[in-house]
């Protein structure tokens, strides 16, 4: 299957192939393995804080790294006003290091000021649709640039809402958002698989209604099985399912900007590099195959 | 401030925050449970929701965790949740409260060093990522001689001052080969006065003597030199005051504990 056409006005140009950005390996990414990857992804809260080493590392890396911002509180579908000092430090920090893009989740983490610092699904209802696409326009609007908004693993769904208002797949919800809202995509492959499982869904089926011109970024991740559900835990490899979903999502999106993101049980880099270097081999031979 | 969102989307929103939050699955009826019932579908949030929160507790006070024990620090983290659930965006400042929600537990009032250290612990984080400020150089203190008592000094913002009645601080030195349970005695004769602070990246700690630790808080709270000289008349010779106070200037500043000086008009 060939490459779909991508708008290469929304989109920016693709950053190659980055890994999250964790503390244990802030030494070897500037030291025996400098350059060892395109670009890093940087956990915006984690850097939200007045100065010290947080900071003085971020400022390093930026010097030899293209950075983007992962954020995890933005919780742009609840129902609680937005949190504008948030999205102020936000794009301070954006600045400071020179983000080529910022990103979170599609989700709520909490309401009446309270922070579960959880990634909750939100109801795929029109109400919730009309609620989230607003707020992703007003976040656009503080922070002076499109938002890519992110799918989570869910381990619940809500049940039909009642009439007039209509329910929605996560797919249709995620693709009208998208264009409502006029923000861009960052599809996480492995939350993909992981809801399909947990829901009973087809995941090819998720992939393909995504709207190719607003993918931006892809993530690769591990989950863990807890009984009857699976878990996106983040702390084991990239499973055998998932690498094929990834396979389906570079011919569908073409070259997009790929990262693996662990967050547990982090191993050495070099680890993560060799697992990296297979997302690299399976997207460089599909492009070839492509062209 | 805004009035509560009534809408359905709100009402839904805090009936599964209070699922997760009190672990009771309440909100069953709104959720789809094809195979696997929706208590089981809440339950994983809400496990996770308790887990996550003590863990980030944990990791903003290992050496309190080292010496409580797991099973002793995760009773006290669930407490702690249940009384201050997180309101930051970031699990950075999870524990905030935690030093005084310890002081207030009367499981803990045979126990003062257990409050004591979770201060000490939150102060040291503190001052890791405090903001960054360029300390003033000795330099700066050539200010002609009738200046000086109206001189005021701004501290280092990663500078935390605090007096201790317990060897907390010998507990957080010796907590890597730590074994929970097993605490040394602790009450000390008389209160000990520390400063933390920032020193280029790293962070410093050390004892302070009574006289210093008067003067520094009290610079820290906007005093004047002179003020701060009259204060040392408490512990020295009225005609030492002037040698202790340039000595214990001196090495504020060469520490880096002073942020910038300024003459009072």
């Amino acid at each position: 299957m060939a490459t779909a056409p991508r708008n290469s006005a929304l989109l920016a140009a693709p950053l190659g192939f980055g890994l999250g950005l964790r503390t244990n390996h802030y030494e070897a990414l500037l030291g025996e393995q400098l350059g060892c990857v395109s670009w890093l992804e940087v956990l915006t809260e984690n850097y939200l804080v007045p100065g010290g080493r947080p900071l003085a590392w971020l400022d390093r890396l930026r010097e030899h790294y293209p950075l983007v911002l992962h954020g995890v509180s933005l919780s742009i579908g609840s129902t609680d006003p937005l949190n504008r000092d948030y999205l102020r430090e936000v794009r301070q920090l954006a600045a400071r290091c020179d983000a080529r893009w910022v990103s979170d989740h599609l989700c709520w983490t909490g309401v009446d000021g309270i922070n579960l610092h959880d990634l909750l699904p939100v109801p795929y209802s029109e109400e919730s649709l009309r609620h989230t696409a607003l707020r992703i326009e007003q976040c656009q609007e503080l922070l002076g640039r499109r938002l890519l908004i992110e799918n989570v693993s869910s381990y619940l769904t809500f049940r039909d809402v009642p009439t007039p208002d209509r329910h929605m797949t996560e797919w249709q919800f995620v693709s009208e958002l998208a264009a409502r809202a006029d923000c861009l995509l960052l599809v996480d492959i492995n939350n993909i698989y992981v809801s399909a499982m947990n829901h009973g869904f087809d995941p090819y089926t998720y992939l393909n209604a995504l709207p190719v011109d607003r993918v931006q970024q892809l993530h690769l991740a591990g989950h863990t099985r807890h009984g009857d559900l699976l878990i996106d835990t983040h702390d084991m490899p990239v499973c055998e399912p998932v690498w094929q979903l990834y396979a389906a999502a570079v011919r569908r999106f073409g070259a997009v900007s790929t990262m693996i993101e662990r967050d547990d049980n982090i191993p050495a880099l070099e680890v993560l590099l060799e697992e990296l270097q297979r997302a690299r081999a399976i997207s460089h031979s599909l492009q070839a195959h492509a062209a | 401030m805004s009035s509560p969102d009534r809408s359905p989307l709100a009402q839904l929103q805090r009936e599964l925050q209070r699922s997760i939050v009190t672990g009771d699955s309440g909100l069953a009826a709104g959720i789809v449970a094809d195979g696997i019932d929706a208590a089981t579908r809440v339950g994983v949030y809400s496990t996770a929701y308790r887990l996550r929160l003590i863990d980030a507790l944990a990791a903003n006070f290992p050496r309190l965790r080292d010496f409580l024990g797991g099973d002793a620090f995760a009773i006290l983290a669930r407490d702690y949740l249940d009384r201050y659930p997180s309101q930051n965006v970031s699990v950075r400042w999870f524990g905030h409260r935690l030093a005084e929600f310890l002081r207030h537990d009367q499981a803990f009032a045979a126990a003062p060093w257990v409050p004591e250290l979770a201060q000490w612990e939150w102060d040291i984080a503190a001052a890791f990522d405090a903001t960054d400020v360029e300390p003033i150089e000795l330099q700066a203190l050539n200010i002609a001689a009738e200046d000086w008592p109206r001189l005021r000094f701004e501290l280092h913002p990663s500078v935390r001052l605090l007096s201790l009645q317990t060897a907390a601080v010998a507990l957080f030195r010796q907590a890597a080969d730590a074994v929970a349970g097993e605490v040394p005695e602790l009450q000390l004769q008389r209160p000990q006065a520390y400063v933390i602070w920032r020193q280029g990246l790293d962070v410093r700690y050390r004892e302070q003597s009574d006289d210093e630790a008067h003067a520094l808080t009290l610079l820290s709270q906007g005093g004047t030199f002179e003020a701060m000289c009259a204060g040392l008349c408490d512990w020295v010779a009225e005609n030492e005051v002037p040698t202790r106070a340039a000595s214990l200037l001196k090495t504020w500043v060469l520490e880096g504990l002073i942020a910038s000086v300024v003459v009072e008009p």
